[in-house]
């Protein structure tokens, strides 16, 4: 036991996504592209369902690390847009509007404006108070919706009808489940050019040395707000997606250990790794899923391991 | 005048690190500041590159009031620096810290679609900059674990990329060898004439090698100014200072 524990944290230090190669990410891509009709057709639905949630944390998790990863900035209130992404379909429904542009519009603008107003504020500190403030933030927001009796309070609000978009219905679980990947995919490919691409690098130049970045003539806040504002926006989608996949929306969605779950798929997965909230996102949930299964103390157990995966994603995230 | 100070000031809780400091430097001229530790030259070139907010007084760069300006934008008027600690962007290579540099003033740094990579116009003018200084072999090795030596010298080279008008040295020659040293004070030299620099420097042969001008920093005040010969024979700085006759 022991030595298989040393063996564990003493593994090379490799990128996650570098460990599975990228070899890896054509038939992980057939994978996640023919599984869901098979799952769907012999009534697999729970594998299915997890697999759409994976996905859709996986959203989540990548704007994360776009934030975390790209641009140094560690938040620990993201969820908030997931709320903000979330409730962006709860309330048109809840007054009979269906429409799911107007949906994806709100949850992206509205998203895209909290996190402005916010960053502009949450940039002028760093480190332990940059994570505080995130924090206080979105439990603002928490709080602010936990009030308003109108939208279901601390109870939410149930989504009867699915967004629906000209000739796509979500209602379909294999709609939603493509609709969530074509975005996943469209984010990873954002992503990907973003990374190497001047912002990308600008990023992380004021990721690893801010001071040496200004001295350059880099307006580092201005970088580092864009980048915020970005990435609360893609989680905005995310949100968008959990809304309809739960068909019910609730200010538990924006609690604040929904953002620490994130980071620790970000964490997982090796911050700043393309692919890393794909393989967090789906660490985090089969391992919930399997150890809830062994015993009603799953959390004990959860919490270990988590303990563990982060101690040995410390070792994996690299500029 | 590229650069004009007046009756500066910065304390710190109950630590006046600068009191009421006159500089003015010409075009294309080298000014040393020298002083003993803890006199306020860091507090002082802070202040110039604006990282740190003066209490009292005014700094005129190329004709400007800058006093309240942030330092990026300083930084853009053409006012460079480097740090004491050699800052370089430790994950990247000398290429990318090269690119990185010339950036700045490229401009554009928000497209978030091209690869900078491909971008053969800048990575060749980044190749060009490390050939300047003499490290183009070593263009694909990680900043940080380059030699001390080696990482001074990108500084150097990632400082003047964008043709400045004034370089702030803080202590260029520190930690470097004989031979480093030496490699250094020919690179500055060379550059004399295309900026003004102002220099922090405790190594009095690299002083008098480059600077045309000193001023002699004591307690946050310049105890004397003139011409290196002038200061080389003063006596109170002397004493002050430079112990015995170099």
């Amino acid at each position: 036991m022991n030595g298989a524990l040393r063996a564990f944290f003493k593994l090379r230090p490799k990128l996650p996504a570098k460990m599975f190669g990228r070899r890896a990410v054509l038939p992980a891509a057939a994978l996640l592209l023919l599984a869901p009709p098979l799952l769907f057709f012999t009534g697999q639905d729970f594998y299915l369902d997890l697999l759409t949630r994976a996905l859709i944390l996986a959203i989540a998790a990548l704007s994360l690390n776009l934030l975390v990863g790209c641009g140094g900035m560690v938040s620990l209130g993201h969820a908030a847009y997931i709320g903000i992404g979330a409730y962006s379909v709860g309330i048109p429904a809840h007054y009979g509007v269906h429409d799911g542009a107007l949906h994806l519009a709100l949850a992206v603008s509205l998203s895209a404006a909290f996190a402005f107003l916010t960053g502009a504020v949450c940039l002028r500190t760093r480190g332990l108070y940059f994570i505080l403030i995130t924090l206080a933030f979105s439990q603002m927001l928490y709080f602010t919706l936990v009030s308003i009796d109108a939208y279901g309070a601390d109870d939410g609000l149930v989504i009867t009808r699915r967004s629906s978009f000209p000739g796509l219905q979500l209602e379909h679980a294999l709609v939603l489940y493509y609709c969530v990947f074509a975005a996943l995919a469209l984010f990873l490919f954002g992503m990907r050019r973003l990374m190497h691409a001047r912002f990308g690098r600008v990023l992380l130049g004021c990721r690893h040395n801010r001071a040496r970045m200004r001295a350059l003539g880099f307006d580092a806040y201005r970088h580092q707000l864009a980048c915020y504002v970005l990435s609360g926006a893609v989680c905005g989608v995310a949100g968008f997606f959990l809304g309809n996949f739960t068909d019910f929306v609730s200010p538990a969605m924006l609690d604040w250990t929904r953002s620490a779950e994130l980071l620790f798929m970000v964490i997982i997965g090796g911050a700043g790794a393309l692919f890393g909230p794909l393989v967090g996102a789906a660490v985090f949930l089969v391992l919930a899923e399997l150890l809830s299964g062994i015993t009603l103390h799953w959390h004990l157990l959860f919490g270990a391991l988590l303990i563990a995966l982060v101690l040995r994603g410390q070792l994996f995230t690299r500029g | 005048m590229i650069l004009q100070v007046q009756n500066l000031h910065k304390q710190f809780g109950g630590v006046r690190a600068v009191r009421g400091v006159d500089l003015a430097l010409a075009d294309k001229q080298i000014h040393a500041v020298i002083g003993p530790n803890g006199a306020g030259k860091s507090t002082l070139l802070a202040q110039l590159a604006g990282e740190i907010a003066p209490d009292r007084g005014r700094i005129v760069f190329a004709g400007r009031d800058i006093t309240g300006l942030a330092a990026h934008k300083r930084a853009q008027l053409g006012l460079a620096r480097c740090f004491q600690t050699a800052d370089v962007i430790a994950p990247m290579t000398l290429l990318e810290n090269a690119t990185l540099a010339l950036l700045a003033a490229a401009g554009n740094s928000f497209n978030c679609w091209s690869p900078l990579a491909r971008d053969a116009d800048l990575r060749a003018r980044a190749m060009q900059l490390l050939e300047e200084v003499g490290l183009a072999h070593d263009a694909e090795l990680r900043a940080g674990e380059a030699a001390h030596g080696v990482r001074r010298q990108l500084e150097i080279a990632m400082a003047l990329a964008p043709r400045p008008k004034l370089l702030l040295l803080d202590e260029p020659m520190a930690g470097l060898g004989k031979s480093e040293s030496a490699a250094m004070i020919a690179l500055l030299k060379k550059r004399k004439g295309s900026a003004a620099m102002l220099l922090i420097e405790h190594d009095m042969d690299a002083v008098f090698a480059l600077a045309d001008t000193a001023s002699v920093l004591v307690d946050g005040r310049i105890l004397a100014a003139g011409s290196t010969a002038e200061i080389r024979g003063n006596a109170e700085v002397q004493r002050a200072y430079l112990g015995t006759p170099q």
